[in-house]
């Protein structure tokens, strides 16, 4: 279970880090009960999805880590502002918004804030091109997303579809595995 | 062997190797204990460092996507570690993030992380950085207790004193054991040379045990002892044959003067004490030196032998017959009754002596004068005793000889007078109170003088004229005789009157003789060649002076 306040999302030795996580904790503190309790959970995706950045291993090696946006959503323009030319562990973060599906191929991580009909096809050339597919809800691991941040009340729980992790040849760590809610696909038909 | 000093031998050694042991043991025990305490210390630090390295990389994730049970379930993992009492976790922002206590109630973490968290007491904390793949994540605080560690060091250092006193005391024993196998034949050879000390014994061998060196000491010390008897038995036997010699007259093997005197006086003690007489007989052969002059030193030896034997055979056991002079003997009668039984013993041994001796084909005649003494006085000592026998021998000589007298007052103040006499004799014929009186001997038929015959005379300047009957016996017994035979001779030749009386001429002076006893004292061949020498130097100046004339 992930309670859904504050979080420390930087590396602890540089100034630009240290800064970040002080632009977080004033987010949050400084937020509208109604309109920070949004704010509050986009802050906490995109300090999920940066320290997801750091748990997941990809076949290849890269220098820079790319995160695409698919879809709408304000949480893409969030991780643009936060993430964007941020660096995890040696690599630096790059975010694209309004991805497409032919654009998967540059990805590492495909983020995909509302799952639609459409976009099951491209989860399967996710897993095709080693690129992990994070979520927000339930269903979106069941229908052959990777990871998911899914809401549960007032904090946000770790789904992971070890399947389909799998099948793209991803190592997720097992310690983040060890907070995760395990979660197969759904055979269809 | 009781006032030995208290640092003996034994004691040093007993001393020296407990010291050793004590010393060596204190030094190990301290420098491992102290070496085992450090190690332990930073095994424990090592330990912890490790411990909250793992803790904070298993929880890693739970800091990183902030999930508080995951970290209290990894904090739960220091439950294992039974020193461990606290684990904080907290997340970058030093706020407490999960924790975990072995009993509630014990040290709450601080929050938020303070530098204050220092080791304190038996506590000591450990703060690491929580570490994903190198970036910190969080920090990690572990708290021990080092009370069980003490309590543990404790036990180690009381089992560690416990061995070093088990030790000293395995020390302390050999140490006696090997002082006793040192020190104890040691100890049996001042006990044998003190015994040889206090018991004058050479008759003591010891053990020859033990170690090398000891053994030899002990050899040398029964070697030296078995000289030091043979050297001991040799002096004995010298001196008792010293002893024998000094008391025995080694002609006749008779006591001599000195064990003559010895017995003399037990004699009168023991007649003292029971109330008897003792008498003493002083015996002098009569013509004994005729004797010795005539047939020589070694009959007259012979005879001296013959004369004890056959006195001895006439005394006693209990009598002590000796030899006290040339032919002086003396014998003492113990425990005599009365005074009658030391005249029947002297008229024995008068008798005995009446049958000729018989050396080396002589047929020799000698008598004995015998003085009596008999302890009249109880206060009266040996040699009073021997004084008076003697006076009574020479009574007995004066008598005639061959007979045997006791001592009376008389003969006591006889010689009392012979011994006055005698003194002033000597200054006489220092101050040349002897004077040479000429008394003539005519021819009867023609009337003519034919010789002077020479008499020495004393005038005492107070007693007047000395009859020569008094002091001619007390010059002949004392020597004097010589003396004053020799300065009247010279008074003869020098002052011989001439002229009117008697117109001596050298060619008339045939001869001269002299009959004196003095002729005892001094040897026939030295006086006639004293006379020749002076007879010559008087005829010379005679001759000088006639021719002058």
């Amino acid at each position: 279970m992930i309670r859904g306040t504050h979080m420390a999302l930087a590396r602890g030795s540089s100034i630009p880090s240290r800064l970040f996580v002080a632009f977080v904790l004033l987010l949050l503190a400084a937020s509208h009960p109604l309109l920070s309790q949004q704010q509050d959970e986009r802050a906490v995706r995109t300090a999920f999805i940066y320290n997801l950045t750091k748990y997941v291993d990809w076949p290849k090696t890269h220098s820079t880590l790319i995160i695409c946006v698919f879809g709408p959503g304000t949480t893409g323009g969030d991780l643009k502002r936060v993430l964007n030319g941020k660096a995890s562990g040696d690599r630096k973060l790059q975010v694209m918004l309004q991805s497409t599906e032919p654009e998967m191929q540059r990805c590492n991580i495909a983020y995909f804030p509302g799952l639609t009909r459409d976009q099951s096809h491209s989860l399967n050339t996710a897993v095709s091109r080693s690129v992990l597919s994070v979520g927000e809800d339930e269903a979106f691991v069941r229908e052959g997303g990777m990871v998911a941040f899914v809401r549960s009340g007032d904090s946000i729980q770790i789904q992971v579809n070890i399947d389909a992790v799998q099948a793209a040849g991803l190592t997720i760590s097992s310690r983040l595995l060890d907070l995760a809610i395990i979660v197969h696909t759904k055979r269809h038909g | 062997m009781k006032n030995l000093r208290s640092t003996s031998l034994a004691s040093n050694i007993t001393l020296v190797v407990l010291l050793a042991s004590s010393v060596s043991l204190a030094v190990f025990t301290v420098v491992s204990v102290c070496l085992i305490r450090k190690s332990a210390i930073s095994q424990l630090e090592a330990r912890l460092s490790t411990l909250a390295d793992v803790i904070g990389q298993n929880s890693s994730a739970a800091l990183d996507f902030n999930d508080r049970n995951a970290g209290d379930s990894v904090l739960q993992a220091l439950e294992n570690e039974p020193h461990v009492i606290s684990g904080c976790l907290y997340n970058l922002a030093g706020t407490l993030f999960a924790e975990y206590h072995r009993n509630s109630g014990e040290l709450q973490c601080p929050d938020p992380l303070s530098a204050s968290t220092a080791s304190r007491g038996a506590l000591r904390s450990v703060i690491r950085p929580a570490l994903h793949r190198k970036e910190p994540v969080g920090t990690v605080l572990i708290t021990s207790d080092m009370r069980d560690f003490e309590l543990q060091e404790q036990r180690l250092l009381g089992t560690s004193f416990f061995l070093a006193l088990i030790s000293v005391l395995v020390g302390g024993i050999s140490g006696l054991l090997l002082q006793y196998r040192i020190s104890k034949p040691i100890t049996c050879l001042a006990l044998a040379m003190h015994k040889v000390t206090t018991e004058e014994s050479f008759d003591i061998q010891v053990d020859v045990s033990g170690s090398r060196e000891i053994a030899e000491l002990a050899v040398g010390f029964n070697t030296m002892i078995g000289e030091l008897n043979r050297r001991e038995q040799r002096a004995r036997l010298a001196d008792a044959r010293l002893h024998d010699q000094a008391r025995t007259d080694s002609l006749t093997g008779l006591p001599n003067r000195r064990l003559f005197c010895d017995n003399l006086d037990k004699a009168l003690a023991a007649a003292r004490r029971l109330g008897r007489t003792v008498g003493l007989l002083y015996i002098d052969l009569d013509g004994f030196k005729l004797v010795n002059d005539s047939l020589g030193h070694a009959v007259g030896d012979k005879l001296l032998c013959d004369v004890a034997s056959r006195l001895g055979s006439r005394v006693r056991q209990s009598d002590t017959l000796a030899r006290v002079g040339g032919d002086e003997f003396t014998v003492i009668l113990t425990s005599l009754n009365s005074e009658d039984g030391a005249g029947l013993a002297a008229q024995s041994l008068l008798a005995c002596m009446i049958r000729p001796f018989h050396v080396e084909g002589h047929e020799i005649n000698v008598g004995a004068s015998i003085g009596i003494s008999c302890l009249q006085n109880p206060n009266e000592s040996g040699l009073d005793l021997l004084r008076q026998a003697d006076s009574a021998m020479y009574a007995a000589k004066r008598k005639g000889r061959n007979r045997a007298v006791y001592f009376s007052e008389d003969l006591g103040l006889l010689a009392r007078e012979r011994l006055t006499l005698e003194n002033q004799l000597r200054g006489a014929i220092e101050r040349g109170e002897i004077h040479v009186h000429y008394q003539p001997e005519f021819d009867a038929f023609s009337g003519r003088i034919v010789r002077f015959e020479a008499l020495a005379r004393w005038k005492h300047p107070v007693l007047g004229d000395v009859s020569p009957n008094r002091f001619i016996p007390v010059a002949e017994e004392s020597g004097l005789i010589h003396s004053i035979g020799s300065s009247s001779w010279q008074k003869l030749v020098t002052k011989l009157p001439r002229g009117r009386v008697c117109p001596l001429r050298p060619s008339r002076l045939r001869s001269t003789s002299l009959r004196s006893s003095s002729m005892q004292t001094i040897s026939f061949e030295k006086f006639a060649r004293r006379s020749r020498l002076l007879i010559s130097r008087l005829i010379s100046s005679r001759s000088n002076s006639l021719s002058q004339s």
